[in-house]
């Protein structure tokens, strides 16, 4: 749970430090983007599906 | 409950509606609201079963938060009516006898995933209808990215019949437009003279032109039409593609506060999985990025759709756009209906559960003062985040700080709630009034309510004797 609410801490940190890493683009899409609508939510879910199987267990 | 029925009352039309606003309106916190979104129900997965039933005061603060939530839900089934030539009431009406019927029947069982998975399906389904017939939705993030200005489109209805406002809205215009009533009724301009402002009220008849110069501000009462010129600049929409896809900097205690608002409310009204749930955290992350998608898409193809301030426009709308688009507009309505109801019996689950005998009466009372409620124009995500706030600070408050701690004879967590509900109720109420140095988290106040109830219930469980 700790692990999962810390999620959205680098993006926070992507907005915030000096360079607006954030706004770099990969592929035409923003970083932060990237991080928001696809690493996170995916990490989230592989995470949040693992420890639920394994209670199954 | 299973988890895909607990999941249902986070996954209702107007979270899914307000991720598809924010990504379309490209607004600094959208990509934390996307994220927020997904892992806040995850994190209410994974946490402890509750097997105590809940103080009388607690399950009364579950009844209020569902019926905020409720109404919330209720808000985009009227607009939707009006979207499609009827009224409001009768979308709320039909949507509210549809939940009775189905929540109140005793035969009606197994309906509420059932809602779920065809919402969701038919959803996810427009959607790579879309990405098939057009573009994939990184092609039109791009496409928007690149775009000079986001304007009105020549078929639009803003343009052609008359746009509908679902909300009070305030237009700041940055280039001159000259607008068409087709309505009649009273607005308010505050024109900018030098360093001043003047402010005119105008009251205009159907086909009746207003003028507006860069600077200008327009005040639109909910229910009004107006039609605005092809090619002109959408009033309120990012300057250009480009600062839409940069899309800025949201303040850092208010992004935390409002990551915090979601979190603590799915703490309290997702219920814990049970050991068939490894279904939900994939279900989640569809509907999320189906509702990121969906707002990608909508920028793209219909940039006016945020106009109106209605969560259901962007839904109708964009299939009504494309090529196929009148089998896509009813695959929408049906996903918009679908998941309501989802939504809408995952609360009832959960209010019946704890009234008890009762059950049957207060969820009835419930529906009724949501269904009333919505019929006045109410803004539907500040009714949700009022829900999630009460709930967060009335029951994740004090659920965290007793932990799995043994019961003490005093009601603690029921004294933390009324604790908790009294703070967020206060802090509401003062609003304005607020220090600015604490107006960050006044805007929020499901943090500072949820650390009150917190801090109660720590401090009684201290004092307070154990259980015999």
């Amino acid at each position: 749970m700790v692990l999962l609410s810390l999620l959205p801490l680098p993006l926070l940190l992507l907005a915030v430090l000096p360079g607006s890493p954030g706004t770099v683009r990969l592929g035409g899409v923003s970083l932060a983007w990237w991080y928001a609508g696809l690493v996170a939510p995916g990490v989230a879910t592989l995470v949040t599906t693992a420890l639920l199987l394994a209670f199954r267990e | 409950m299973t988890a895909l029925n607990g999941i249902a009352v986070w996954t209702g039309p107007v979270l899914l509606g307000a991720l598809a606003m924010r990504v379309a309106a490209g607004a600094p916190d959208a990509p934390l609201l996307v994220l927020a979104a997904v892992v806040a129900p995850l994190v209410a997965l994974l946490q402890r079963p509750t097997t105590e039933r809940p103080h009388p005061v607690s399950a009364g603060a579950i009844v209020i938060s569902a019926t905020l939530i409720l109404g919330a839900s209720f808000v985009p089934l009227g607009d939707a009516a009006q979207l499609l030539g009827a009224r409001r009431w009768q979308g709320v009406v039909l949507a509210a006898a549809l939940l009775l019927l189905l929540t109140l029947s005793p035969r009606a069982r197994g309906w509420r995933a059932g809602a779920l998975v065809i919402g969701g399906t038919a959803l996810v389904l427009c959607l790579v209808t879309l990405a098939a017939t057009a573009r994939a939705p990184w092609h039109a993030w791009r496409d928007v990215a690149t775009r000079p200005a986001l304007v009105f489109g020549a078929r639009s209805p803003w343009v052609t019949s008359g746009g509908w406002f679902a909300r009070r809205a305030t237009l700041a215009f940055d280039e001159g437009h000259r607008i068409v009533v087709v309505e009649p009724g009273t607005f308010r301009v505050v024109e900018q003279e030098g360093t001043s402002h003047v402010v005119r009220e105008w009251r205009l008849r159907a086909g009746d032109a207003l003028t507006l110069r860069p600077g200008d501000r327009l005040s639109v009462e909910a229910g009004s039409r107006l039609r605005f010129e092809a090619g002109k600049r959408v009033p309120g929409a990012a300057a250009s593609g480009a600062v839409w896809a940069e899309a800025g900097t949201a303040p850092l205690v208010a992004s935390l506060a409002g990551v915090a608002t979601l979190v603590l409310g799915a703490i309290s009204l997702v219920p814990a999985a049970g050991r068939r749930g490894f279904a939900a955290p994939a279900t989640l992350l569809a509907l999320a990025l189906a509702a990121a998608c969906w707002g990608i898409y909508a920028v793209a193809t219909v940039p006016d759709v945020l106009l109106g301030g209605s969560l259901a426009e962007p839904l109708l709308r964009l299939p009504a756009a494309t090529s196929g688009g009148r089998a896509l507009a009813a695959l929408a309505a049906v996903a918009l209906l679908a998941l309501f109801l989802a939504a809408a019996g995952a609360l009832h689950d959960r209010v019946t559960a704890l009234a008890a005998a009762r059950g049957t009466t207060v969820w009835m009372a419930a529906v009724a003062v949501a269904a009333v409620g919505s019929l006045f124009s109410l803004d539907p995500w500040l009714l949700l985040t009022a829900g999630l706030g009460f709930a967060a600070a009335t029951i994740a408050g004090p659920r965290l700080a007793a932990g799995s701690a043994r019961p003490r004879a005093w009601p603690v967590e029921a004294i933390g709630a009324v604790a908790g509900g009294v703070a967020f109720v206060g802090i509401v109420a003062l609003g304005p009034r607020v220090p600015s140095a604490l107006s960050a988290l006044a805007e929020s106040p499901a943090l500072p309510a949820a650390f009150v109830s917190w801090l109660a219930v720590k401090l009684l469980r201290r004092s307070a004797p154990l259980r015999s």
